[in-house]
C-alpha cells in the first residue's frame, strides 16, 4: 500500500474513533488554522463547496448598491454567485458597490484594484478554480497588502487546484467582522459570536474533506509546522 | 454517576455525567475497513463518478424510484427543488412553522416567501386540513414535513395539491427508512429531499438527495446542480453542487448497512419503552409499528404534573452532558426574520413546540445510558422542589 494510502487510513481511522464527522470538528478547526498561516491572514472559513462559498460571501457584504462590475475573463461561478446573492453584473462602474476580480493574475488584480479604489468600495479575488502552487505566493502577498487588500477572496479546494480538499472551499478575509459573519451564514457551528445575518446557508466542510485537506497540505510540504 | 443533592448538578458546579456528550444525533459509525474500500475509490478522481452513480442507483431502489439526484447538501436539495417546481409568477410556499428551523431560510434562498400553517394534533406534521386554508391564487408550492416521530399525511397532501393545481414536495429528512401505507417515502409528491448531514439516518459526513419518479424533473434538477458542461451554467438558477465522492463512499457503506441502524435504534426504542411505562409524568412518542419505521428519534412529552419547565428541564441536562434538545422550539412563524413571511397565530405549533423533549439515541447510545439518562430524570423529578430552589438562588 502507498504511504499516501496509509496516511489517509490512519486519519480516517483517527476520525472514526472521535466519531466527530462534521459541525467544524477538531480537523475542520485545525484546517482553518493551517490555512491561516499559509495566507498569513487573520480569518479562514472553510465551506463545503465553492459555489456555495462564493455565494456566502457576497450575501455577506449585504449590499446596498446592488450592481457589481467584474474584472477579468467571463466566469460562469460568478454568474450563477450573482444570481443567488441577488446582485446584478454592471459594466458602468459608476453604479456598482463592489467589485469581482476573476482570478489572481497580476492585470486583473491591478485593474480591481483601480476600480475599487475610484469607486470607493471593496473587491473580491475569485478563485473558485482553485490555484497553483506558482500562484500561492501571490495571494499571500495580495492577502497581506496594506494597499487594498481583498475584502474577501474565495479559493476553491479541490481537483482543480493544489490543495484538493475533496469539492470545498475556503474564504480569506482580514477583516474580522466579516469573517464573523460568514460563519454565522455558514451555520452556527464554528461560530465565535452570534450576529444577525440576512440568511443561513448551510456551508459546513465535513470532517472528512478537512483530513484530505490536511494531507493535502502535508503531500505538499506546505503549512507543516 | 448518581447524584445525592441539588448541589451535585454540573450546572452548579458538580461533576458532568457524561464527560463524552451523548445526543440526539445519529452519528452512524459504519465498518471502517468497508468503508476504507470504497474510500479508495473516491481517492481516484476516475473512480468518483461511478461512485456516486452507484450511491444514486442503490437509493433509487431503496426508495422505489426511478431517479436520485445527489448533492452536497441537505438544504441546497431542498433550495434547488422547490426553485424547479414552484409554480412561475407565484412567490408563496406553504410550510409548517412547527419544523427545522432553517427551512425558512431555505424557501427565502429560492427566492419565495415562507406561508406558515398549523400542524396537526395528531401527527405533529403539516396536513390537509392545516394547509388548505392558506391556499390562495400565490400559492406556487406546498413543502409537507415528514415530522420527528411517523409521516405526515402524504397521500391526503398529494390529493390536496393535485386538486388545488399546486406541485408538493416532500422534507423527507428524518423519514428515510419510513412507508405510508406500505409505499416508501421518497416516491411521494414530485419530489422528496433527504440529507446525509451526520446526525441523519443515513451518515454521509454532509450532503443531500432528492428521489423523484418524473423523468423531466430529474433531468432539470441534474442541469441545475452538477455544472460540469459550462452551457449548463447558464440555466436559471444553475449552482454547482455535486456531492464529493468521499461523502458518497461513507454514505453508501451506511446504506447497505442501514438495518444494522435499525435493529439497534429499534433496541434503544423498547428500552425507553421499558423505562417510561406506567410514569405519569412522561410520555413516549410512539412509532407506528404498523409502518415500517426507523425508531430513529426518541420523543418524551413532558406530562402537566412534569415538575420543572422545559427549558430548566433541557438546561440541567444538558449541563451533564445530556444534549437533549427542545422539539422545534420556537417556531418558525415567532423567529425574526429580515426577509418577508406570512404568519398567523398558530396556537397548537406554539403550545406543541413548549412541551416535547428530543432524548439522546443513536449509534454512540447504548442501553446503559439510556438507564443512567433516565435514572436522572427519575431523580430530577423527585428533587424537583430542592433544584428549583436552587434556581431560584441563582436569579
Amino acid at each position: 500500500m502507498s504511504t499516501y494510502l496509509t496516511e489517509v487510513e490512519d486519519i480516517f481511522r483517527d476520525l472514526f474513533e472521535r466519531e466527530w464527522y462534521t459541525n467544524h470538528g477538531p480537523l475542520a478547526q485545525s484546517f482553518e488554522q493551517k490555512l491561516q498561516n499559509i495566507f498569513e491572514v487573520e480569518n479562514v472559513v472553510c465551506v463545503v463547496n465553492a459555489d456555495i462559498a462564493l455565494i456566502m460571501a457576497m450575501e455577506a457584504l449585504n449590499l446596498e448598491k446592488r450592481y457589481v462590475l467584474i474584472v477579468g475573463s467571463e466566469n460562469l461561478v460568478i454568474k450563477r454567485a450573482l444570481h443567488w446573492a441577488r446582485l446584478q453584473e454592471e459594466k458602468n462602474l459608476n453604479q456598482c458597490g463592489l467589485i469581482v476580480c476573476c482570478g489572481i493574475d497580476n492585470s486583473e488584480v491591478h485593474g480591481a484594484k483601480l476600480a475599487a479604489s475610484r469607486q470607493n468600495c471593496g473587491w473580491i479575488m475569485d478563485c473558485t478554480k482553485g490555484i497553483s502552487r506558482d500562484q500561492l505566493d501571490s495571494l499571500v502577498s495580495y492577502m497581506v497588502d496594506d494597499d487594498q487588500p481583498p475584502l474577501m477572496t474565495v479559493m476553491g479546494l479541490h481537483s482543480g487546484g493544489v490543495i484538493d480538499a475533496h469539492g470545498s472551499a475556503c474564504i480569506l478575509t482580514r477583516n474580522d467582522d466579516l469573517a464573523e459573519t460568514l460563519r454565522n451564514i455558514r451555520s452556527s457551528y464554528g461560530v465565535r459570536s452570534v450576529v444577525s445575518v440576512t440568511k443561513t446557508a448551510n456551508g459546513r466542510m465535513s470532517e472528512a474533506q478537512a483530513a484530505l485537506g490536511l494531507l493535502a497540505l502535508n503531500r505538499l510540504k506546505i503549512g507543516v509546522l | 454517576m448518581k447524584k445525592n443533592t441539588p448541589k451535585e448538578l454540573a450546572l452548579f458546579g458538580g461533576k458532568k455525567m457524561f464527560e463524552k456528550p451523548i445526543s440526539t444525533s445519529n452519528l452512524y459509525k459504519p465498518n471502517l475497513d468497508d468503508f476504507l474500500v470504497l474510500m479508495q475509490d473516491a481517492l481516484d478522481i476516475s473512480g468518483r463518478g461511478k461512485l456516486v452513480k452507484t450511491l444514486e442507483m442503490e437509493l433509487a431502489a431503496f426508495h422505489s424510484v426511478p431517479h436520485c439526484i445527489t448533492v452536497c447538501s441537505g438544504f441546497w436539495a431542498l433550495v434547488l427543488s422547490i426553485k424547479a417546481l414552484a409554480l412561475e409568477g407565484r412567490n408563496e410556499v406553504i410550510m409548517p412553522s412547527l419544523t427545522y428551523r432553517r427551512l425558512a431560510d431555505v424557501v427565502a434562498w429560492a427566492g419565495l416567501t415562507p406561508h406558515f400553517c398549523e400542524v396537526d394534533k395528531g401527527t405533529l406534521a403539516i396536513s390537509p386540513a392545516t394547509a388548505k386554508p392558506h391556499i390562495n391564487a400565490n400559492t406556487a408550492l406546498i413543502i409537507g414535513v415528514h415530522p420527528i416521530i411517523n409521516c405526515c399525511d402524504a397521500r391526503g397532501l398529494e390529493e390536496l395539491a393535485k386538486s388545488e393545481g399546486i406541485p408538493i414536495l416532500f422534507d423527507g429528512v428524518e423519514s428515510v427508512f419510513e412507508t405510508i401505507g406500505g409505499q416508501k417515502v421518497g416516491s411521494f409528491g414530485q419530489a422528496e429531499c433527504f440529507s446525509f448531514h451526520a446526525s441523519k439516518l443515513i451518515n454521509g459526513f454532509e450532503g443531500g438527495y432528492i428521489t423523484t419518479h418524473s423523468d423531466l424533473l430529474a433531468e432539470r434538477l441534474r442541469k441545475l446542480a452538477w455544472c460540469e458542461e459550462e452551457i449548463n451554467s447558464l440555466f436559471d438558477g444553475a449552482i454547482d453542487i455535486p456531492l464529493p465522492a468521499i461523502h458518497a463512499a461513507m454514505a453508501l457503506q451506511g446504506l447497505r448497512e442501514i438495518d444494522l441502524q435499525v435493529q439497534h435504534n429499534l433496541s434503544i426504542y423498547r428500552h425507553y419503552q421499558k423505562r417510561v411505562k406506567g410514569q405519569k409524568y412522561l410520555e413516549l412518542l410512539d412509532f407506528d409499528e404498523s409502518e415500517q419505521t426507523s425508531f430513529k428519534n426518541i420523543v418524551i412529552k413532558l406530562g402537566d404534573d412534569w415538575p420543572l419547565s422545559r427549558d430548566r428541564t433541557i438546561k440541567i441536562l444538558n449541563s451533564e452532558g445530556i444534549l437533549c434538545r427542545a422539539y422545534y422550539s420556537p417556531p418558525l412563524h415567532l423567529r425574526v426574520t429580515s426577509y418577508k413571511t406570512i404568519r398567523v397565530a398558530l396556537p397548537f405549533t406554539e403550545f406543541a413546540s413548549e412541551i416535547y423533549l428530543l432524548m439522546p439515541c443513536g449509534y454512540q447510545v447504548g442501553i446503559n445510558e439510556v438507564d443512567e439518562v433516565m435514572d436522572f430524570m427519575d431523580w430530577i423529578q423527585v428533587n424537583a422542589v430542592e433544584i428549583n430552589k436552587y434556581f431560584a438562588g441563582l436569579s
